[in-house]
């Protein structure tokens, strides 16, 4: 009766065994539930310099901790494996229907390890999981299998739920997701191909479990209390995003506004609604992060812009659990490229999407950008990455590294919106020069040759989000620092004022509401201090199954802490759960570390901190004194300066060692074991 | 026989869906329908009457306390004071294994063979009570609830 199930369930493919193992609680007082168990998991059973696309390795799909138990805005599911594309700790979160449907079969999280001969999905309802033949559905796109595997087994009241792959996660591609509800993907670090190479097409969902918490009357005045803030602060569709464009007259103002405000342009436009602001402040990485508003510049973005997309919505609609909303559905029957796949119904592209298609490939044709959102939905592969890959195939085009022999006859110009539609397909498809980019830009430049790599934008080995870590100091930072790199939604200067932490956690520093852009330009131990109040916080967010836009919303509208001592029936404070945030961060980097990895290696690529700067636009003249940066925010972590390792001292605070390498008999009990393989 | 239904209070509603998710059997639908700022947003609705089985798991999952239960008899509707969690439970020495109740159970969570003690999944039971109206010996009680 404390918000979690207490229970995992294990797959093995290779053999069929499955297992569920009770998780003992001190397990959750440590590290909660979601990101936290998955990772904890994964430490523990995946071995050293595991290939991530071999049978070794875990891929584990985890619920949050307060998911369904009446908090609001926490039904995401996390991913958790080794990441292909980085070898280090993989981590895709997504929204949609999945997550209270693995608490609903009686667990908190679903790990599966092995490699299946053949093609195979995973059926999971109340009485345990069945592995079936998934010949049938092999080859289709990720919507289409998950519509036929929710027709073949819808058999009982219940509608199942159901995650699947594409053809990207089919041909093992580093830059695949996991999609659910059509086209909604955990994207990031390649984990479609992990599941790819399990033979595993796609996994449902048909449990009817009620999930317990507490005190679920407590737990529901304060998501009254979310819900009501939240109801309201939407504009009519008619008001333009352009009015955003304001934000290019407050050039050296910034203001840490209360988080509410961002749910007016979330709710209206959704997240393609800060693509104006982003692209006037500098924020908006341009033309492979080498140019500016001059190549890309306001009637483009106008062109593009979240008016434009909100032109397409049909509806809105909503996660699970959220009251924000900022998903909607499009109709792009109409636009110039639908013929091609005939699609009609999509997704509202968000703003990774939006502007990795439009801005960064300096492409002002909306049409193109809705068609490849709708295609890599259904192929299952991740936009941003993608996005990064066609315009490190232009650049080498237009320097003269790949010509158009190369690339079939394609004539690969920024802009050149068929170019980048075809080239897209033959990545997806791994057909003749998209097979070399099919794994992301760093591999890509490996095969390609080394004169390639000043084109390759990642940290890491995984492509940056569209936050330019130039604008802000602080995404630099975290960038460079997350053990899983590159990831944007972990905070920023204007987020952390959002966030408001200072008025619950005792050490996180105050940040004003009204600053100078300079502020956040500053290696300081206090600027630090807010980098890992906002990582540590992220790891909480995560393992409840919260969404990083309900985090911006500030502590107080969101009341995480408050959620989670009414659902367990614990009472730490919010320094003692920061604490459990900081035993995840660092649990990650220990995963790292067991892999193998420097943690150099997440240093960003030149063109990401101003190495060299550049000449024209907002960002002129800018170079981020990175190096120095990454030694003083692993300082504060806990961390060695120089070499980025946990310290001792750290890693017995936290009582790592024994939650990592003591015997697992101390936090687990086997409660059943059964072969899975469907008997039909 | 009284039916229970849920009502949905759609100024309070936040369209989240977490009613829809977690209905046992499918009867809640996610609609489309206008905002009071002209947006068109997705709703829930209750969608099949007939197939409603009257559990309030939708009541239950509701994060804003949107839907309220309603037990509807001959002399109007009355609203439905829940009890807490509390799943139910067969006596064994009252069950004589006629199978009733796993045969009304929705989400099977009833399991025993015929004409032997039955037992009732605690983890999986979802409280809607169909076995405790179909059982004709009084052989199912719930903790805080009399037996029939």
């Amino acid at each position: 009766m404390k918000g979690y199930t207490g229970k995992i369930l294990t797959i093995d493919l290779t053999t069929g065994e499955s297992k569920v193992i009770s998780i003992k609680d001190e397990v959750y007082e440590m590290i909660l539930s979601g990101v936290g168990l998955g990772v904890w998991w994964c430490y523990r059973n995946i071995p050293a310099g595991a290939d991530p696309l071999g049978p070794e390795n875990v891929i584990g799909l985890t619920s949050g901790m307060l998911t369904d138990t009446g908090s609001c805005i926490t039904g995401r599911w996390v991913v958790v494996t080794k990441s292909p594309s980085t070898g280090g700790i993989g981590e895709a979160n997504c929204g949609g229907t999945f997550a209270p449907g693995i608490k609903a079969c009686g667990f908190d999280s679903i790990f599966f390890t092995g490699k299946s001969e053949k093609p195979v999905y995973v059926y999971i309802d109340n009485n345990g999981p069945q592995i079936r033949d998934a010949d049938h559905i092999w080859g289709l796109d990720a919507t289409e299998a998950e519509e036929a595997l929710i027709k073949e087994c819808w058999t009982s009241k219940k509608k199942p739920v159901a995650c699947t792959i594409g053809t990207a996660g089919e041909k093992l591609s580093w830059m695949a997701g996991i999609c659910n509800d059509r086209g909604r993907i955990a994207a990031r670090q390649g984990v479609g191909g992990v599941m790819g190479s399990k033979n595993l097409k796609g996994v449902v969902l048909a449990g009817t479990k009620p999930v317990t918490c507490e005190d679920p009357k407590g737990m529901k005045e304060l998501s009254k209390r979310c819900a009501k803030r939240l109801k309201l602060v939407t504009l009519p569709p008619i008001v333009p995003a352009g009015l955003l464009h304001v934000a290019r007259f407050l050039p050296e103002i910034e203001m840490g506004v209360d988080g509410v405000v961002t749910g007016v342009i979330m709710g209206t436009w959704g997240t393609a609604g800060a693509s104006t602001m982003t692209a006037v402040t500098g924020e908006a990485p341009i033309k492979n992060w080498g140019g500016s508003t001059k190549d890309f510049g306001l009637l483009k973005i106008n062109r593009v812009d979240a008016s434009k997309l909100l032109s397409h919505q049909k509806h809105r609609y909503f996660c699970h659990s959220c009251v924000y909303g900022c998903g909607g559905e499009c109709d792009i029957s109409n636009t110039k490229y639908s013929k091609d796949g005939n699609y009609s119904i999509s997704h509202k592209p968000e703003y990774e999407t939006q502007w990795v298609y439009t801005g960064v490939l300096c492409c002002d044709d909306a049409d193109m950008m809705l068609w490849v959102n709708e295609y890599l939905n259904r192929a299952g592969m991740d936009t941003i990455s993608a996005g990064h890959c066609v315009a490190m195939a232009i650049e080498c085009y237009e320097n003269g590294l790949l010509s158009k022999e190369d690339f079939g006859g394609l004539e690969m110009t920024w802009g050149n919106a068929k170019s980048i539609m075809e080239f897209t397909k033959m990545m997806v498809e791994r057909r003749g020069i998209g097979d070399a980019f099919a794994d992301g830009v760093k591999r890509a430049a490996e095969t390609l040759g080394q004169q390639t790599s000043k084109f390759a934008v990642h940290g890491g080995g995984m492509e940056p989000a569209m936050h330019d870590s130039r604008f802000d100091e602080h995404l630099a930072i975290l960038y460079a620092t997350d053990p899983t790199p590159s990831k944007h939604t972990t905070g920023g200067y204007l987020y952390y004022g959002c966030m408001h932490l200072w008025k619950k956690v005792s050490w996180a520093p105050r940040q004003n509401v009204v600053g100078s852009a300079k502020d956040h330009n500053v290696a300081s131990e206090k600027e630090s201090m807010k980098v890992a109040a906002s990582a540590y916080y992220r790891r909480l967010v995560d393992g409840i199954g919260g969404c990083y836009f309900a985090m911006i919303l500030g502590v107080e509208t969101y009341p995480v802490f408050e959620w989670l001592n009414i659902a367990t029936g614990w009472n730490k404070t919010p320094d003692e759960y920061m604490f459990i945030g900081k035993r995840i961060w660092t649990m990650r980097q220990l995963f790292n570390i067991k892999q193998g990895l420097d943690p150099w290696y997440s240093r960003p690529h030149g063109r990401m901190v101003g190495e060299p700067p550049l000449k024209v636009g907002k960002l002129k003249g800018k170079t981020v004194k990175i190096d120095d940066m990454m030694k003083q925010t692993w300082e504060v972590y806990g961390w060695d300066r120089e070499t980025g390792i946990p310290t001792r001292n750290t890693v017995e605070e936290l009582d790592l060692v024994r939650l990592l390498e003591g015997p697992v008999e101390q936090f687990t009990t086997e409660f059943s074991t059964f072969n899975a393989i469907a008997k039909i | 026989m009284a039916k229970k239904r849920p009502s949905i209070d759609y100024e309070v509603c936040s369209c989240c869906g977490a009613c829809a998710a977690k209905c046992p059997v499918s009867v809640i639908e996610m609609d489309v329908k206008k905002q009071r700022n002209m947006c068109l947003s997705v709703y829930p609705r209750l969608a099949d009457d007939n197939g409603c089985i009257g559990c309030g798991i939708c009541a239950k999952a509701c994060p804003v306390e949107a839907i309220t239960m309603y037990e509807y008899d001959e002399n109007g509707a009355s609203k439905i004071i829940e009890v807490e969690y509390a799943p139910y439970e067969i006596i064994p020495e009252k069950c004589k294994g006629c199978t009733a109740c796993a045969k009304v159970c929705p989400v099977g969570a009833i399991s025993g063979k015929i004409k032997e003690v039955h037992t009732i999944d605690p983890e999986s039971c979802i409280q809607c009570g169909l076995c405790f109206e179909k059982c004709k010996l009084s052989a199912i009680t719930r903790a805080g609830m009399a037996t029939k």
